[in-house]
C-alpha cells in the first residue's frame, strides 16, 4: 500500500508539468493566427467595444510570458471566454455538452471491454478454430473502416431499411422532453428520476451511435487481448505450469493475470481513440456533444470554443493515462518506484 | 527383478514439421532410468536433450510430433494417455524442472501462491495446509527466511534462489522420477555446488530416480551413476559413470571428455588426448615490461532509489607484455566492470589506468578514441557482438578504417591475413553473422580484436556461451596466437578450466576487490585465501575418482549495494573472526609472488592440501 | 548464398493471399493516382448529368446531388488521398525515426545525452496527449482547410508514433554487445547510433509506414467529411461521403456507399500489407 502511495504521488506530480505543457500548446495555437487574435475570438459580428474587451482580456499589449500567465489564471478558474455563436460563456457550452459525449464514450468503452476481452481470451484458448479465423478477419476489416461511414451504413440498414432503430436526431426522440437535470447525462438522469419514457428513448437513441463506435474500435481491445494471451500461453512459465500438472483453468488464470497490464493499457488507448472518433459519430447522429461542438467551432471559425474544447479533451486524456499508469502499477509488481 | 524400470524410452523418434521442411529432432532414442538411480544426459546445444525431456512429459506441441517409439513410466504407456491423465501424473509422480528458472516462474504471482497452487492441484486440501507445507519446502531447499519469501515475487529473488524454488516446486509432491534440465545454467560456481548438493540430498531422501541434463561433464561425474551422451538427436553412448570416464568408447564422447579436461597443455588431436609434459610458463614466457597498470580502480553506479552500487572497490594489478592474466570471480565481483572501465565504455570514479606508463584515466573520450587501436575486446556472445546486418569481413576491418589511415588495398590484404590467422577461409569474409557457427563467429571476433595489432586484448567471458568442444578449439587458437604474435591478454572469465589452460597469472576478485593474485598453477594447486579455496573446490572436474574436499561458503553472495564492513567475505567465511568484521585486510605478499588480502592467513604459511592433482596422471 | 530480399519476400507473399490482395489493391491505387483522372469517363469536378441518378450502365456508381458522376470521382480520388498520405507519412517517418534513434540511444547515457533523450520523449508525450483527430481539427481550424495544412497536420501528428516505435527498438538494441563493439572499434556515439543501430531498428517503423498511410487516408477523409479537410469540389472520398450523407439517410444509398467501400478497401489493403510485412520481418514468427 505504501509503495502504491509513493508511486501515485510521484506519477501524479508528473501531471502538472504535462498539463502546463498542454496549456502552452493550446495557447500557442491561437497565436499562430495571422493578425490580431482578438478579432478572431470576438467573432465577425462583434462590436468595437466587444473587440476591445477581448483585447484587454488577452493582454495583447503585454509581453508574451505575461500573456501566458494571464491565460493560465483565466483557465484555472474556468474562464474560457465567450462563444460568439452561442453568445454563452464557453464554459457553459462545454458543461452542457460534455455529459453527452461521456455517455457515448463510456458506453462504447464498457461495451468494447465486455465483448472484446472475453472473446479475445476465448479465441486465444482455441487457436485455429473457425471462431479464431472469423475474429481475425473481422479484426482486420474493422481497423480499416471509416467510423463515420459505418454510422451512415448502419442508419441506412437499421433505420431506413428495417425501421428498427429510431431516427438519428440526437440524444432523445423528437417528441420526448429531457429528464430533470442532475448530471446532464440524459440516460443517467432519466434513470435517477425514474422518467421511464425519457429513459427508453435515450437508450434507443444510444444504440446506433454506440454500435458504430464499438464495431470500429472494439477490435483494438480484441486483438490486443488475443495476442497478449497467446504470448502468455506460449510463455515459459505456462509451460512449467503445464509440466507441473496444473489444470487448464489455472494455466488460463496465470496467463490472463499476466496479460492484464497490457489490456488495461489498450483500454486507455481506446479512450484516446474514441475521443477522436466520437467527433465524427456525433456529427452524423446530431448528438449535441463536445465533438459536434468542436466541428461547428472549426467550420464557423469560433476560436474561443475551439481552443477550449481542445484543452478540455487533452486534459481529460492526461487524466485517463494517469489512471492507466496507476492501474498498471497495481497489476504488475515488477514496476519500480 | 520383475519390476519394470521407472522410466523406459524405447526407440523414440520426434520430428519437426516446419513450414518448409521436416526435420528429425530425436532419432531412435532409447534410455532407461531405474528406481533410485541418477542418470546424466550429456550433450551440446542442439543435441535434443531438452526435447527429450519435453517429450517424456507429454508436453510436445505442434509442429513437434512423436512419429515412432514408446515411452513407459512404471510400465504405463505415456504416449497413449490423454491430457487429463497426464495432468494427474505431472508434478506428482513425474516432475520436471526446466532450465533458466526465473523464466519458468509466473512473474506476477507470489512464490507462496505458486507453491500453494502446485500442491492443491495434486490433492492437498486447504489453503493453510498447503501454505504451511510450502514454507517447510522452502526451508528444505535452503532458502533463508522462508516465511518472508512466500510473499516475494520471482524478480526479487536471485538466480540461485529461483532455482531452489523451482526445485521446491518439483519435489513438493514427492515424485518418483525427477527430471532436471541444466540446474546450474547461469549460476555462479559456489552457488551451483550448493544447488547440486541440495538436489542430491533431496533425491536420496525421496528415494526417487533422477534424470539430469547438463552440458557439464563434471556435474555428471560427481552426481550420477550412469551417463548417456546425445549428439544431434541420437544417443551415441550409454554407460556407467565409472566405465565412461575411464574409457569412453565413442569418438564423440572422447572428444567431449578431452575438451572438458582441465589439463593445461592437452593436445586434442582427434581420437586421443595427450598431455604435453611441459611445465607452466615454459611455452610463452611473459616479458618484464608492463603493458597495463591499474591502481586503486573504483567504479560506482547509482541505482533506482538513489542508492549506490559499488561494482569495483579499489582494484590494482598489472599485466606484463606477452602475458595472459586472468580476472576471475563470480557475479558481483566486478571483473566485467574492470574490463569496461579500461576500455572507457564506463568511466571510473577513482583510481588510475596506465598504458605502457602513460596515464589515460582522465583522458577525454574523444582523445581516447584515438587510442582504441591499442586496446581491443573480444566479447562473450559472438552472435550478440556482431552487427547482424554487416558482413563479417567489414566488421573485422572497421577498426582499421576508423583508427588508421590504411588504403583500401592494404585493408583488403590485412583482412585476408587476419582470416588466415584465426583459421577461417578467406571467403567467409563475405558472409553474414547468422551464416556462421558460434565457434566460427567467435574467431571473427578475435580477428576483429587483433586487426589493429593492439598492445592489449581484453577477453570478456569469450568461451562461456560456447559448447565444450568449441571452447577447446578457441583456447588453442588463443594460445597459438600468443605464441605467434605475442599479444598481451587480460582474460576475464568464470570458466576456471579455461583460465588454467591459458593464463600465466590469475587474480581472484570478490565483491569488487582482488583477494588473491599469483601464478595460475600455484593458485590452482594450493589456493590460500578462503574465497579462492571455495571457488576452486567448486569446480567439478570430469573425473569421478577425484577426491574433493569441498570448502563450502555458506549463504548467498551479498549485494554490491550493501557491502559488508571490514572484509567483504566475513558474512560467509568459516574462518571469520572479529577483526575480519571491522578491518579491511590489506594486500600482502604471503609467499613468493603470491599476494593475498586476508587476516586469517598468516604470511609464509604452509599451503593447506586441498586437492588431488590431475596433472600427475596421464590418460 | 544470400537470397535477395525481394525474392525472399515474394516467396513469403506467395503463400499468403491476404498480402497479395493487399499488394494488388495498393498497386491499383498507385496506378489510379497516376492516371485516374485521365481514364475517368466523365469530368470529375463539373456536373455531367442529372442529379441523384441510381447506378446504371452509364453511371456505374450513379450521380450525386450535384449531378457529378461518382464513379469518375472515385477513380480520381486516389491521387489526392495518396499524395497527402505519402508526403505526410514520409515526413513523419523521417523525423520520427531520427528523433527516435537519438532518444533511444542516449536514454542511458551521461547527463547531457540523457537530458536530450528525455526531452524528446516528453515532447512526444505532450503531442500525444491530444487525440489525433481533435488536434488535426484544431490545426486545420487555425490555418484553414487546404491540402498543405492537412499534410502538415498529419505529419506532425504521426511523428510521435514513429518516434516511439523507433525508440523502443533502439532501446532493445542498445544493450546488445555489438554496439559496445562498434564503440570499441572507434565509432563515435552518433556514428554508432545511425550507422550501426538504426539499420537494425528500422523494421518496426518501416512496417508501421504502410499502416500509417492507411490511417492517414482515413483521417483525411474524416477531416474532409466535417469540412475541415480538402476544399470541395476536389474529388476526395471523405468529401464525397459528406455530400452523399444526407441523401443516404433518405434512401439514395449509392451516393455515400461506393466512396465508403472504396475508402475501406484502400485502407484495408495498406493494413493487410503492413500486417503481413510485420510477420515477415519479425524473426520469431518465421520458419
Amino acid at each position: 500500500m505504501r509503495r502504491f502511495l509513493i508511486f501515485a504521488a510521484k506519477r501524479s506530480a508528473f501531471v502538472i508539468p504535462q498539463l502546463l505543457a498542454v496549456s502552452l500548446i493550446v495557447f500557442t495555437l491561437i497565436r499562430l493566427l495571422p493578425g490580431d487574435p482578438s478579432f478572431m475570438l470576438a467573432g465577425p459580428y462583434a462590436s468595437p467595444d466587444r473587440i476591445a474587451e477581448v483585447h484587454r482580456s488577452l493582454g495583447l499589449n503585454k509581453p508574451i510570458v505575461e500573456q501566458y500567465l494571464q491565460y493560465l489564471r483565466r483557465i484555472s478558474v474556468g474562464d474560457f471566454g465567450t462563444s460568439w455563436r452561442t453568445s454563452q460563456p464557453v464554459l457553459t457550452d462545454i458543461e452542457q455538452r460534455l455529459p453527452a459525449t461521456l455517455e457515448l464514450v463510456v458506453g462504447a468503452v464498457v461495451l468494447s471491454v465486455l465483448i472484446g476481452v472475453p472473446l479475445g481470451v476465448a479465441v486465444a484458448n482455441n487457436r485455429g478454430g473457425t471462431v479464431d479465423r472469423l475474429v481475425f478477419t473481422y479484426g482486420m476489416l474493422a481497423g480499416s473502416l471509416p467510423d463515420f461511414w459505418i454510422g451512415l451504413v448502419l442508419i441506412l440498414i437499421f433505420f431506413y431499411a428495417l425501421g428498427w432503430a429510431p431516427a438519428p436526431v440526437g440524444q432523445l426522440g423528437m417528441a420526448v422532453s429531457p429528464p430533470d437535470h442532475i448530471t446532464g447525462a440524459y440516460l443517467l438522469d432519466a434513470l435517477l428520476t425514474r422518467d421511464w419514457r425519457s429513459f427508453v428513448s435515450a437508450l434507443s437513441q444510444l444504440v446506433l451511435p454506440v454500435a458504430t463506435l464499438v464495431l470500429v474500435y472494439m477490435p483494438l481491445v480484441l486483438k490486443t487481448t488475443r495476442s497478449t494471451m497467446e504470448e502468455m500461453l506460449d510463455s515459459n512459465f505456462v509451460l512449467q505450469a503445464r509440466a507441473s500438472g496444473l489444470s487448464r483453468r489455472t494455466q488460463l488464470r496465470y496467463a490472463l493475470r499476466n496479460a492484464l497490464p497490457s489490456i488495461v493499457t489498450i483500454v486507455g488507448i481506446l479512450f484516446w481513440f474514441l475521443l477522436g472518433g466520437a467527433v465524427l459519430v456525433e456529427t452524423i447522429f446530431a448528438w449535441g456533444g463536445l465533438g459536434q461542438y468542436a466541428v461547428e467551432s472549426v467550420v464557423n471559425s469560433d476560436y474561443a470554443s475551439l481552443q477550449a474544447v481542445v484543452l478540455v479533451i487533452a486534459v481529460f486524456t492526461t487524466f485517463v493515462f494517469l489512471i492507466v499508469d496507476l492501474l498498471y502499477f497495481v497489476l504488475d509488481p515488477r514496476i519500480t518506484i | 527383478m520383475n519390476l519394470p524400470p521407472l522410466l523406459e524410452v524405447d526407440r523414440l523418434t520426434v520430428t519437426f514439421h516446419g513450414n518448409r521442411d521436416v526435420r528429425m529432432i530425436l532419432e531412435d532414442v532409447s534410455l532407461i532410468v531405474r528406481d533410485s538411480e541418477s542418470v546424466g544426459l550429456v550433450g551440446e546445444s542442439g543435441s535434443g536433450k531438452s526435447v527429450l525431456l519435453t517429450a517424456i512429459m507429454g508436453l510436445l506441441r505442434e509442429p513437434w510430433r512423436v512419429t515412432a517409439g514408446q515411452i513407459r513410466f512404471q510400465g504405463k504407456d505415456l504416449l497413449g494417455l490423454d491430457e487429463e491423465a497426464l495432468l494427474r501424473l505431472r508434478g506428482k509422480e513425474l516432475a520436471l524442472a526446466l532450465a533458466n528458472p526465473r523464466q519458468h516462474l509466473n512473474p506476477i504471482v507470489t512464490i507462496g501462491r505458486q507453491l500453494v497452487d502446485m500442491q492443491r492441484a495434486h490433492g492437498v486440501l486447504g489453503h493453510e495446509a498447503a501454505f504451511a507445507r510450502g514454507v517447510a519446502l522452502l526451508e528444505s531447499v535452503g532458502i533463508p527466511d522462508p516465511l518472508l519469501r512466500m510473499h516475494a515475487y520471482p524478480h526479487e529473488l536471485s538466480g540461485g534462489m529461483c532455482q531452489r524454488v523451482i526445485l521446491a516446486l518439483a519435489i513438493s509432491n514427492s515424485p518418483r522420477l525427477l527430471m532436471v534440465d541444466e540446474p546450474t545454467n547461469g549460476l555462479d560456481v559456489t552457488i551451483s555446488v550448493q544447488i547440486l548438493e541440495l538436489l542430491h540430498g533431496a533425491v536420496k531422501r525421496l528415494k526417487s530416480g533422477l534424470l539430469i541434463v547438463s552440458r557439464d561433464l563434471g556435474v555428471v561425474a560427481h552426481y550420477c551413476g550412469r551417463v548417456a551422451v546425445m549428439r544431434q538427436g541420437r544417443i551415441v553412448e550409454q554407460a556407467s559413470v565409472g566405465n565412461f570416464f575411464a574409457a569412453p568408447r565413442d569418438p564423440y564422447s572422447r572428444r567431449l571428455l578431452a575438451a572438458a579436461s582441465a589439463a593445461r597443455d592437452a593436445d586434442l588431436t582427434a581420437g586421443s588426448v595427450q598431455l604435453l609434459k611441459a611445465k607452466p610458463n615454459q611455452i610463452c614466457p611473459p616479458e618484464p615490461a608492463t603493458v597495463l597498470q591499474i591502481e586503486g580502480l573504483v567504479k560506482r553506479f547509482t541505482v533506482k532509489g538513489g542508492r549506490e552500487l559499488t561494482a569495483v572497490d579499489g582494484v590494482s594489478f598489472s599485466v606484463h607484455r606477452a602475458e595472459a592474466l586472468a580476472l576471475v570471480g563470480e557475479s558481483g565481483s566486478g571483473k566485467t566492470t574492470v574490463g569496461r572501465c579500461i576500455l572507457r565504455i564506463l568511466e571510473p570514479n577513482a583510481g588510475s589506468i596506465r598504458f605502457a606508463g602513460r596515464d589515460v584515466t582522465r583522458l577525454p573520450v574523444r582523445k581516447f578514441r584515438r587510442l582504441r587501436s591499442r586496446v581491443q575486446m573480444v566479447f562473450q556472445d559472438p552472435f550478440d557482438s556482431m552487427n547482424p546486418r554487416k558482413r563479417v569481413g567489414a566488421a573485422v576491418v572497421e577498426p582499421l578504417r576508423l583508427t588508421t589511415k590504411m588504403v583500401e588495398r592494404e585493408i583488403r590484404r590485412r583482412c585476408d591475413e587476419l582470416f588466415d590467422l584465426v583459421g577461417l577461409s578467406r571467403e567467409a569474409a563475405h558472409l553474414y553473422p547468422h551464416q556462421l557457427s558460434a565457434g566460427e563467429l567467435q574467431r571473427v571476433g578475435i580477428a576483429r580484436a587483433i586487426a589493429t595489432n593492439p598492445d592489449l586484448v581484453i577477453f570478456d567471458e569469450p568461451t562461456s556461451s560456447l559448447d565444450v568442444s568449441v571452447r577447446a578449439d578457441i583456447l588453442n587458437l588463443l594460445r597459438d596466437l600468443q605464441q605467434q604474435i605475442g599479444i598481451t591478454y587480460l582474460f576475464i572469465s568464470h570458466d576456471l578450466t579455461a583460465v588454467r589452460r591459458l593464463c600465466h597469472r590469475v587474480a581472484i576478485l570478490y565483491l569488487g576487490k582482488v583477494v588473491e593474485i599469483g601464478e595460475t598453477e600455484a593458485i590452482f594447486r594450493s589456493p590460500l585465501h578462503p574465497y579462492s579455496r571455495a571457488l576452486l573446490s567448486s569446480v567439478l572436474y570430469p573425473d569421478p575418482d577425484q577426491v574433493r574436499a569441498p570448502f563450502v561458503l555458506s549463504g548467498e553472495i551479498p549485494s554490491p549495494i550493501d557491502l559488508p564492513t571490514g572484509c567483504a567475505l566475513h558474512t560467509r567465511c568459516p574462518m571469520a573472526s572479529d577483526v575480519c568484521r571491522t578491518q579491511e585486510p590489506a594486500m600482502e605478499e604471503k609467499t613468493a609472488s603470491r599476494w593475498l588480502a586476508c587476516h586469517a592467513v598468516p604470511a609464509l604459511a604452509q599451503p593447506s592440501p586441498t586437492r588431488h592433482d590431475v596433472e600427475t596422471g596421464s590418460r | 548464398m544470400r537470397v535477395s530480399f525481394a525474392s525472399d519476400l515474394w516467396q513469403f507473399a506467395r503463400g499468403r493471399p491476404g498480402m497479395l490482395i493487399g499488394l494488388c489493391i495498393i498497386l491499383v491505387n498507385f496506378a489510379l493516382a497516376l492516371v485516374g483522372p485521365l481514364v475517368a469517363p466523365y469530368a470529375t469536378e463539373a456536373p455531367s448529368s442529372a442529379s441523384l441518378l441510381s447506378p446504371s450502365v452509364h453511371h456505374l456508381f450513379g450521380t450525386d446531388v450535384s449531378g457529378l458522376d461518382i464513379f469518375s470521382r472515385v477513380l480520381a480520388a486516389p491521387r489526392i488521398d495518396l499524395t497527402i498520405a505519402l508526403i505526410s507519412t514520409t515526413i513523419a517517418f523521417a523525423f520520427g525515426v531520427a528523433l527516435g534513434v537519438v532518444s533511444g540511444f542516449f536514454a542511458q547515457a551521461q547527463r547531457g545525452g540523457r537530458l536530450v533523450s528525455s526531452l524528446i520523449l516528453r515532447l512526444a508525450d505532450i503531442v500525444q496527449a491530444f487525440p489525433v483527430f481533435v488536434f488535426a481539427l484544431a490545426l486545420v481550424g487555425i490555418s484553414g482547410p487546404s491540402v498543405r495544412t492537412v499534410i502538415v497536420a498529419l505529419a506532425f501528428l504521426n511523428t510521435p508514433f514513429f518516434l516511439r516505435l523507433t525508440r523502443g527498438a533502439v532501446l532493445q538494441i542498445r544493450s546488445r554487445t555489438f554496439v559496445e563493439a562498434a564503440l570499441c572499434s572507434g565509432n563515435s556515439e552518433l556514428r554508432a547510433a545511425f550507422i550501426h543501430v538504426m539499420p537494425n531498428a528500422i523494421a518496426p517503423p518501416l512496417v508501421h509506414f504502410s499502416t500509417t498511410i492507411g490511417f492517414s487516408i482515413l483521417l483525411t477523409a474524416g477531416l474532409s467529411f466535417v469540412g475541415a479537410g480538402v476544399p470541395p469540389p476536389t474529388p476526395e472520398l471523405g468529401l464525397m461521403i459528406q455530400v452523399g450523407a444526407q441523401n443516404m439517410i433518405t434512401g439514395q444509398w449509392w451516393t455515400a456507399l461506393f466512396p465508403g467501400v472504396a475508402l475501406a478497401t484502400t485502407v484495408l489493403s495498406f493494413s493487410l500489407f503492413g500486417d503481413n510485412l510485420r510477420v515477415y520481418l519479425d524473426p520469431t514468427n518465421r520458419r
